[in-house]
């Protein structure tokens, strides 16, 4: 049939163009979320053009602005990664943001507990100790997912909070500082600190280490049989069962490693910036990652890249807000704006890994369902 | 028939529906007299369902006209058809879980009190029906916890709730016990009594027999005879079914054509009196007893819905039996899983080579490496994977079988349905396995494709693999399968020899017509 | 002792946000979403009570505004999740990110504060003496003097349990939460019952703002729902999406709020207690799974 010639034929030319269709699509929220802020701006009697070009420059202009742009984009790309590595494999996890904060208490917990260590030691076990922690928290639901279908949504949901409210209470309670008025830990030994490579920037070795994740992220998912796995569990789940891939086996390991890295994102901010653990330290983190991961459609340059541009929106407005009276209140706009169209159905086509939810649920009702009749 | 005095409840003329290459219905022409019974049988794929979603205004065809009550209607909306009385009862009841007997009976046509539903009324209804179907409705509980006979019965008091005059039942009987069967028999003979109208849908002879007053056969889209029940029997209409001429030739082809048998024999694969319960404990396979030989293509033949997919869930790996054991290379292997299984040398065409097949968002090489991923070459030391080599897996699968794609790196998406069947028949028969398990392998494909699938069958069989083939297709059964079952309600009713296949007696055995023979 | 009777005397009051919250994403819940963005709408219906009450003079338009503010706000969501397709937990985080950040910008930008909006001489919601309950003790303070949102809470929820299953309007909503097909098949707009069940939750959260903005403190503060939204969340999870027991988590999560600060001299720690509902809802949704895959037998899924 000459259907087949036909298919054949297009299949290159859709590449081409399927292609350049993607890189839009992937655009698109970003820059719908761009214009929605400039009409919040220029409503509210403001200069839009000046105030994009201002958090430009600020984000930007000069060697210290982009350090400072890189050490911002750090934690999100951290906890991008770590999103993005459960969605890829069709978890949904929203509960990186816990893992973060367990992760970074128990970052500085090894910084303030073990004074006497050397440097490289000190920072190596403290690094361990967070990855093991977010680990280990993550394991939880990704299990309770895995064994029973407990909807690994509202689980990871709910135990942010848990995870807040228990560092939190370590933080007031047994490990308060002592002689402080705020709810800190004690600061962490100077020799477990992150340098700033280029000060007076924050910017440290985490960047380089949150890149590094970011290799190793990609090479797991193009290069080795771990990630033809997590692929393959993530876009057909029958499909894999049925070719013998253990689903729970893959579940339970994709949240674990999803748990791990948000546990060194802990790790980074507490050793790198605060050099303390504070009580609410973070300004959402681990649900901005969520944004980066969908906005990088779950892959490591698209990771990096949506975390930059995070990156520069925190800092531009921090410095915008110096320079007028912006108040940095508008990044957290457009990034749920982001996060609000990234999901959006444009144009009927919806990726599959967008939603990773469906696939596998759907996968457990089909198993349901042929347990019983009609 | 009676005299024909007012004009027919029903009556479709030169109707015709194409879903992409595939010809549903081939300008059916089917008339149905007003307070009849009316039976439409035949077999998987012969029409049935979709002819009569077009009645109900769930599809819309392409051709040809739908008369009710003499009045030509547009194919439309559910709602029109609601509106000209037509009601369908699903083979998949549409029933909304959660929700109380009582809340779904009047959903969208509740009696009211203001804003508030007037139970009482409901409920006075609702029993009205209920003694109409001679049947004790629990109207509080929630759907889900009534017995599958007490939902059918909801579904039709919502349809007579409704004032359908014309019912419709998709394969009412398979869901039932012989008690249910008898008592909805009797429900269906009342509704006629009282001048409504019945059309049953069925694949059941002996039932169909028992009940209808006309019965048409559908046989590939075509309606190809209408009877009255009183003078035909089952041996007529099973002929009729299935009696493709078509098929005559591949039986006198075939028995011409000789073939090597493997002697001795070793079984490959062996399902020991096993049992499979649904969880409501209904047995959806009973005492089933089987056996594949190396080097030998046994055929299931059957209706869809009377164990293949059981059948299939069993030997996978997917489903452990109730009772009984599965066997591969004669080691009891019912507690492996599919995993495990794989490992063994299980191979599988799945019958839903979208969902179970194929990888279908991504890139061709991705499927086609499913069972080499974690082996060399393409696997290297410490889990790293050699991407090149398994693009040249690919590749070679694609130029070997001759598969028409746009490269290793194409989506599954752009292939067609026949092609991407070439992939995953290349990918699973690719080394010699012991065991295969084919289900409807030549499914949405064209006559190329399946020559060349038949080809590698039959390849496999004559290097030693057992094959288990279930397929809805007599014509490839018959030509491929050393011996045939025959599978009906979860037991095998029957078997045959290759060149001993009676065309009439299987289509007797699986629609219930003939009583099961000790094979 | 004194600290129990204290902590009780509050609950009323502080439970009814959660209540008001938890009704309206038991009704959305029901209707087939899940509402994780009612922190964004109580957000939002707290900020605009305390402006419209202020520049209208009229507390009870503040009231009415929230309400339409938070209904408004989710009838936006519902379309972009029933219409546009967006994936409902992700739309609803950004949600909640998204009005944070607009409300936060609009303080200092067009009110030229920060923080706070703190109107001055905005009154309160009036405090209701319930005639002769007032005056038993013990059970007096802790029943009477509340705000009349507060008694439109306890209202609420025979209400709302009247209407999900008395009512053709609630048959209809939960029919198309439940199965979409089956229910478009009826006959039913089921998309439309979809996007009206996250119009009431919206409503009901921009109460449940207004309630907490000039019915308690008087002011607005950007930080002031304070994750009630997602007790309310665990409330109606914790319940499983039924009006009585949803009310009674409610007021047992009530109660802890109340109770949390006045433990705190008892050494008891309070961040714990307040982890308390999220960990109920973890362990209530896995006692669930579990008992539900007991009853389905075999899970072939699950085994390797």
């Amino acid at each position: 049939m000459s259907v087949h010639a036909g298919r054949a034929g297009a299949g290159t030319m859709l590449d081409a163009r399927g292609a350049a269709a993607s890189i839009g699509w992937a655009l698109a929220p970003f820059l719908v979320a761009l214009l929605a802020g400039a009409l919040v701006l220029v409503v509210t009697g403001r200069d839009a053009v000046a105030t994009y070009q201002l958090l430009a420059e600020q984000a930007f202009g000069g060697g210290t602005a982009i350090a400072n742009t890189l050490a911002q984009a750090t934690p999100v790309l951290f906890t991008g990664l770590a999103t993005a590595f459960a969605f890829r494999a069709g978890v949904f996890n929203v509960g990186v943001e816990g893992a973060l904060y367990l992760g970074a208490f128990g970052a500085a917990w090894v910084g303030f507990s073990f004074i006497g260590l050397p440097s490289p030691l000190l920072i190596g076990s403290a690094l361990l100790l967070a990855a093991l922690v977010g680990a280990a928290w993550s394991f939880i639901p990704g299990f309770l997912r895995a064994r029973w279908q407990v909807d690994e949504v509202v689980t990871t949901l709910m135990l942010n909070f848990v995870a807040i409210g228990f560092t939190s209470y370590l933080v007031n309670g047994p490990f308060l500082a002592v002689g402080t008025a705020n709810s800190m830990s004690p600061l962490v030994a100077p020799a477990a600190r992150l340098a700033s490579l280029a000060p007076p920037s924050q910017f440290s070795i985490g960047f380089l280490l949150a890149l590094a994740v970011a290799a190793a992220f990609w090479f797991v998912f193009s290069r080795t049989t771990l990630g033809y796995e997590l692929n393959l569990v993530g876009s057909s789940p029958r499909f894999a069962a049925t070719a013998g891939i253990s689903l729970l086996r893959v579940v339970v390991l994709a949240m674990i490693v999803s748990g791990l890295i948000a546990g060194l994102a802990g790790a980074v901010q507490v050793l790198g910036v605060n050099g303390r653990f504070i009580d609410h330290f973070s300004p959402g983190f681990g649900f901005t990652g969520i944004a980066v991961a969908l906005l990088g459609r779950n892959t490591a340059v698209g990771c990096v890249l949506a975390a930059l541009f995070f990156g520069a929106l925190s800092n531009g407005s921090a410095m915008m807000q110096l320079f007028s009276d912006i108040p940095l209140d508008l990044v957290n706009v457009l990034s749920g704006l982001v996060m609000i169209l990234a999901v959006v159905n444009f144009a009927g086509l919806r990726p599959r890994r967008f939603a990773p939810l469906p696939a596998v649920a759907e996968a457990d009702e089909a198993l349901r369902d042929r347990g019983g009749p009609a | 028939m009676s005299v024909a005095s007012a004009a027919p409840h029903l009556e479709v003329q030169g109707l015709t529906k194409r879903f992409d290459a595939v010809v549903a219905n081939d300008g059916v022409g089917l008339t149905v007299p007003q307070g009849s019974i009316h039976a439409v049988v035949g077999e998987n794929g012969a029409g049935k369902t979709t002819l009569m979603r077009i009645v109900c205004g769930l599809e819309q065809a392409d051709a040809g006209s739908v008369l009710v009550n003499g009045q030509r209607t547009a194919s439309g909306s559910p709602q029109a058809a609601i509106a000209l009385g037509l009601g369908m009862v699903h083979q998949r009841f549409q029933l909304i879980s959660g929700l109380s007997a009582l809340e779904n009976l009047i959903l969208g046509r509740e009696p009211r009190r203001g804003v508030s539903i007037d139970r009482r009324e409901a409920r006075r209804q609702g029993q009205s029906l209920a003694e109409q179907l001679r049947t004790r409705m629990h109207w509080d509980q929630p759907v889900e916890r009534l017995s599958v006979g007490t939902r059918q019965r909801l579904e039709i008091m919502r349809l007579l709730y409704r004032d359908a005059r014309l019912l419709i039942f998709d394969e009412p009987t398979t869901v039932l016990t012989p008690g249910e069967v008898e008592d909805l028999f009797a429900i269906l003979r009342d509704l006629a009594a009282n001048g409504r109208t019945i059309v049953f849908i069925s694949h059941k002879l002996t039932e169909v027999l028992a009940i209808a007053d006309q019965v048409t056969v559908m046989r590939r889209g075509r309606a190809v005879a209408t009877l009255e029940a009183k003078e035909t029997n089952a041996g007529q209409l099973a002929s009729l079914m299935v009696g493709d001429p078509k098929l005559v030739e591949v039986l006198e082809a075939d028995r011409a054509e000789p073939r090597r048998t493997q002697d001795p024999r070793e079984p490959a694969l062996q399902l020991d009196g096993c049992t499979l319960r649904d969880t409501d404990g209904r047995s959806q396979l009973e005492g089933l007893n089987l056996r594949v030989d190396a080097g030998e293509i046994l055929g299931v033949a059957g209706v869809e819905g009377n164990g293949q997919r059981e059948l299939i869930d069993l030997a996978l790996g997917f489903r452990r039996p109730d009772e009984g054991r599965v066997l591969l290379g004669g080691r009891d292997l019912t507690r492996l899983g599919v995993r495990g299984r794989r490992r063994v040398g299980l191979a599988y065409i799945p019958e839903d080579r979208d969902q179970e097949g194929l990888d279908r968002s991504g890139p061709i090489y991705r499927s086609a490496i499913a069972l080499r991923y974690s082996r060399p070459p393409i696997r290297r030391a410490a889990g790293i994977m050699d991407g090149d080599s398994a693009r040249a897996y690919a590749a070679d699968l694609i130029e070997r079988d001759r598969i028409v794609a746009a490269g290793t790196e194409a989506p599954v998406r752009s292939l067609s349905g026949g092609n991407a069947q070439r992939l995953v028949v290349g990918r699973e028969l690719d080394e010699s396995r012991p065991v295969l398990i084919a289900a409807h392998p030549s499914r949405g494909v064209d006559v190329t494709g399946t020559a060349f699938i038949h080809e590698q069958l039959l390849r496999l069989r004559a290097a030693g693999t057992a094959v288990l083939l279930v397929s809805e297709e007599l014509a490839e059964l018959i030509r491929l399968s050393d011996r045939i079952l025959v599978l009906f309600e979860g037991r095998i009713v029957g078997a045959f020899k290759r060149g001993e296949v009676d065309i009439e007696r299987l289509g007797r055995l699986m629609t219930g017509a003939e009583a099961a023979r000790p094979a | 002792m004194e600290i129990l009777l204290n902590s009780l005397a509050a609950t009323a009051t502080v439970t009814t946000p959660i209540l008001l919250a938890a009704m309206g994403g038991l009704i959305n819940r029901q209707g087939g979403i899940v509402n994780i963005g009612l922190e964004a709408k109580m957000l939002a219906g707290a900020f605009v009570a305390v402006l419209v009450a202020w520049q209208t003079g009229n507390l009870w338009l503040g009231v009415i505004a929230a309400v339409a503010a938070g209904a408004l706000v989710g009838l936006a969501f519902s379309l972009v999740v029933t219409r546009l397709g967006a994936n409902e937990i992700i739309a609803g985080l950004g949600l909640n990110v998204l009005m944070i950040g607009l409300i936060g910008y609009l303080l200092p930008v067009v009110f030229d504060v920060r923080g706070t909006l703190r109107p001055p001489g905005l009154p309160r919601l009036p405090k209701l003496e319930l005639p002769l309950i007032h005056d038993i003790p013990v059970l007096g303070p802790i029943v009477s003097g509340k705000d009349p949102l507060t008694y439109l809470s306890w209202l609420s929820v025979p209400l709302v349990a009247w209407f999900l299953y008395r009512t053709v309007w609630g048959l209809r909503l939960r029919a198309s939460g439940t199965d979409l097909e089956a229910a478009r098949a009826a006959g039913l707009n089921a998309l439309g019952w979809r996007d009206a069940s996250t119009v009431i939750a919206g409503a009901f959260a921009g109460l449940a703002g207004a309630q907490l903005s000039i019915g308690i403190v008087a002011l607005f503060a950007v930080g002031m729902t304070a994750g009630r939204g997602f007790i309310a969340l665990a409330a109606f999870y914790f319940g499983s999406a039924r009006p009585w027991p949803t009310a009674g988590a409610a007021l047992l999560f009530g109660f802890f709020t109340a109770a949390q600060a006045r433990v705190q001299g008892l050494g008891v720690p309070v961040q714990l207690v307040q982890v308390i509902p999220y960990l109920a809802v973890v362990v209530v949704l896995t006692l669930i799974a579990v008992r539900r895959s007991r009853r389905r037998g075999q899970e072939a899924w699950a085994a390797t």
